[in-house]
């Protein structure tokens, strides 16, 4: 689960429930992820403007003012290839946040399963820099089950 | 006052005018004179009548005219020869009668009979003074005798003609009256609207065919029967009941809508609106009240449902809301508990408190499960279709219930149809109801300490059929409401699981049903299969 040294997989976590964006920076960083955290849409697009790029922003869909999709979007036209977890409580934008998003875009349902989450992170980590193209569309994982 | 009892019409008539036996010899020697002038005054008679149009119409034809001419000469010559007795009346009754036939005025048997007079008065007038004036009153007696025989005869007809049309009449009434009360009684038995009589004791004294088939009794099982005793339920029989009863016995006004619902045979009621009618006061056993009814049940039952999921829909939109809020502390709280897991694993803390905290989680991940079924259910997304394979979606619900299933010692097999089927369907949807329906099967038969779980694909004419079949205890009974949401036979199940399950299968134009007893239970899915193009190669088969 640890990246192996030197090659760290850096992410930007917007999130505004302070708890969860608490909670998932500090299992984050644990497991070795170099994490910022966003709080709000509009401070998320303004760290995509500055440098180093993300390896992986994870933006929840619901947040005050620009909402999650704007945030993607915004990144998206900075950065084409951006790889997105994108992190929902409502199962039925799903469908939405898949067309909207664009590739390559993981989607996750909240609450989140922390595994579920570190696997995609270290696929999407792996496929290498931004700007790569990726294969295939949006793919839905349905959080916290069977485990 | 004096007359004898045997006296006919024409004897009576003959006293009248006087007529006696000098009349008619003085009639015999007036005939000596007058016979050489009869073939002369018919001559002048039929003469006349060729003026009459109406009178003329009668006639056929000139030979008919001779005969007449003949006959009307020997008319004349019984007329003064006699004897005037029943045989003269009725010889000249049936002369009338022909006149009568042949349909000629009246008033020309008058002119005619005036013809005659005068012609005879002249003949009678040249007799020797002596022999005149007796001829002339008999004449004048005898041909007023005629006459009454005449219209004697015209009368008869009269009367016969009127007794026809009477007799018409009342057969035409009879018949219409016959025709009316079939329309009526046609239209009571064949409405599709129950129609009932009672009488004023309550008795049932009319029940139509509808209200055979609502209640399911047949006419003669409760015609003369006590409606309430019958036809209410036992609950309603006091109060609705005695209403009803005072109704019909006249002693209370009638309520004019009353929904009541009714008894069927089968024991089972059915909602009846009934709109009363007092017919009033009314001799035993004939209809005092008409009760009018429609089976309401399906109507009142709808309302209820609709008026229910409003309900649901409303409560479900609170309950949505408040369901998302919950999701954000559920997440905050499951990291942190993942953290402190972690933490208490690495500081080497006690058994017990890394038990307590996985405890949590476990309880935090049932919470979110719940949320997660409910918004499912509560906010149901439109179907996202696609080619899909069915045999895939099973293999996969399968292998994911699989390690749960070895836990709990039950064996899960899969039965596919050898060809592939591929139907236009959201696959996680339907993999959810499978998932469901699996679960629910290995929670059946781990109740039994163990068991076999089949799943089952078939393909049939228009449909898919999918079977969940288990060997547990069955269902707790027939009726339970297991499709409804919050209706759970498990002690931690959400309630939700097969009302998803119906919600899906709906929205895909799907049905399910359940076939359940003890050893065996089985839950069958029919999805429709699309008239769509072939979709043989959809993308699930390679991607399985």
């Amino acid at each position: 689960m640890v990246p192996a040294p030197g090659s760290k997989c850096s992410i930007l976590l917007v999130e505004d429930d302070l708890s969860s964006g608490r909670g998932l920076a500090q299992l984050l960083r644990e497991d070795g992820y170099e994490i910022e955290v966003a709080v709000d849409g509009e401070t998320a697009m303004a760290r995509l403007g500055r440098l180093p790029t993300p390896d992986v922003l994870v933006a929840d869909y619901r947040l005050p003012g620009v909402d999650g999709l704007e945030v993607v979007a915004f990144g998206r036209r900075l950065h084409p290839g951006l790889p997105v977890v994108m992190v929902t409580s409502y199962p039925e934008v799903i469908a939405r946040l898949e067309r909207g998003a664009g590739a390559p875009t993981v989607i996750l349902s909240k609450p989140l399963a922390y595994a579920e989450l570190t696997r995609e992170l270290d696929r999407l980590c792996d496929r290498g820099a931004p700007g790569e193209s990726a294969p295939g569309a949006g793919r839905t994982v349905e959080g916290a089950k069977g485990r | 006052m004096n007359e004898p009892p045997t006296e006919t019409p024409f004897e009576e008539m003959k006293r009248y005018v006087r007529f006696s036996a000098a009349d008619a010899a003085a009639l015999a020697r007036f005939g000596e004179v007058a016979t050489s002038h009869f073939p002369r005054i018919a001559a002048e008679f039929y003469e006349r009548v060729r003026e009459h149009e109406q009178a003329h119409a009668v006639f056929t034809g000139e030979a008919q005219i001779e005969r007449l001419r003949r006959s009307l000469v020997r008319w004349m010559e019984r007329l003064c020869r006699g004897p005037h007795d029943k045989s003269y009346y009725e010889e000249r009754a049936k002369i009338g009668r022909v006149h009568v036939r042949i349909g000629l005025p009246q008033r020309y048997m008058f002119t005619a009979m005036a013809l005659i007079r005068t012609a005879f008065k002249r003949i009678a007038d040249e007799l020797p003074a002596a022999e005149s004036a007796a001829a002339r009153d008999a004449l004048a007696r005898i041909l007023d005798l005629e006459l009454a025989i005449m219209l004697e005869t015209y009368r008869e007809d009269f009367v016969a003609r009127i007794q026809r049309v009477e007799r018409q009449e009342n057969e035409r009434l009879r018949r219409e009256l016959a025709r009316s009360e079939h329309r009526y009684a046609s239209a009571v038995e064949l409405a599709r609207v129950l129609v009932v009589g009672l009488d004023a004791a309550g008795r049932v004294a009319l029940f139509n065919q509808e209200a055979e088939r609502v209640t399911g009794y047949a006419r003669d099982e409760v015609l003369g029967g006590d409606f309430v005793g019958l036809l209410l339920p036992e609950a309603l029989r006091e109060g609705e009941g005695a209403r009803l009863l005072a109704a019909a016995a006249g002693a209370s006004p009638v309520e004019e809508v009353w929904e009541v619902p009714v008894r069927a045979r089968s024991g089972r009621e059915r909602v009846v609106r009934w709109q009363l009618a007092y017919a009033g006061p009314t001799p035993d056993e004939s209809v005092a009240l008409y009760a009018i009814g429609q089976d309401v049940t399906d109507e009142r039952a709808l309302q209820e449902r609709t008026r229910q999921s409003e309900r649901l829909a409303a409560v479900g939109t609170l309950a949505a809301g408040l369901a998302h809020e919950i999701r954000n502390p559920l997440n905050g709280a499951l990291l942190h508990v993942t953290y402190l897991e972690r933490a208490l694993k690495r500081g080497a803390g006690s058994d017990d408190a890394l038990e307590t905290t996985r405890f949590i989680g476990a309880e935090i991940q049932r919470l979110s499960a719940l949320v997660r079924d409910f918004l499912v259910f509560a906010r149901p997304s439109p179907p996202r279709r696609k080619p899909t394979s069915l045999q895939a979606v099973c293999l996969r619900a399968t292998t994911v219930v699989t390690d749960d299933a070895r836990r709990v010692k039950a064996e899960v097999t899969t039965d596919l149809a050898s060809a592939d089927l591929v139907v236009e369907v959201d696959a996680d949807k339907i993999e959810q109801v499978l998932l469901n329906l699996l679960r629910n099967a290995v929670d059946a038969v781990e109740g039994a300490g163990g068991g076999h779980v089949t799943l089952r694909l078939r393909r049939q004419p228009r449909h898919a059929l999918i079977e969940v079949e288990d060997d547990g205890p069955g269902l707790p009974s027939p009726d339970a409401p297991i499709f409804d949401a919050f209706y759970s036979t498990k002690a931690h199940g959400t309630g939700l699981g097969l009302a998803i399950v119906h919600r899906v299968l709906s929205d895909h134009g799907g049905s399910i049903e359940v076939d359940s007893r003890p050893g065996r239970t089985v839950f069958r899915v029919l999805l429709p299969i699309g008239s769509g193009a072939p979709v043989a190669d959809a993308e699930e088969r390679s991607s399985g």
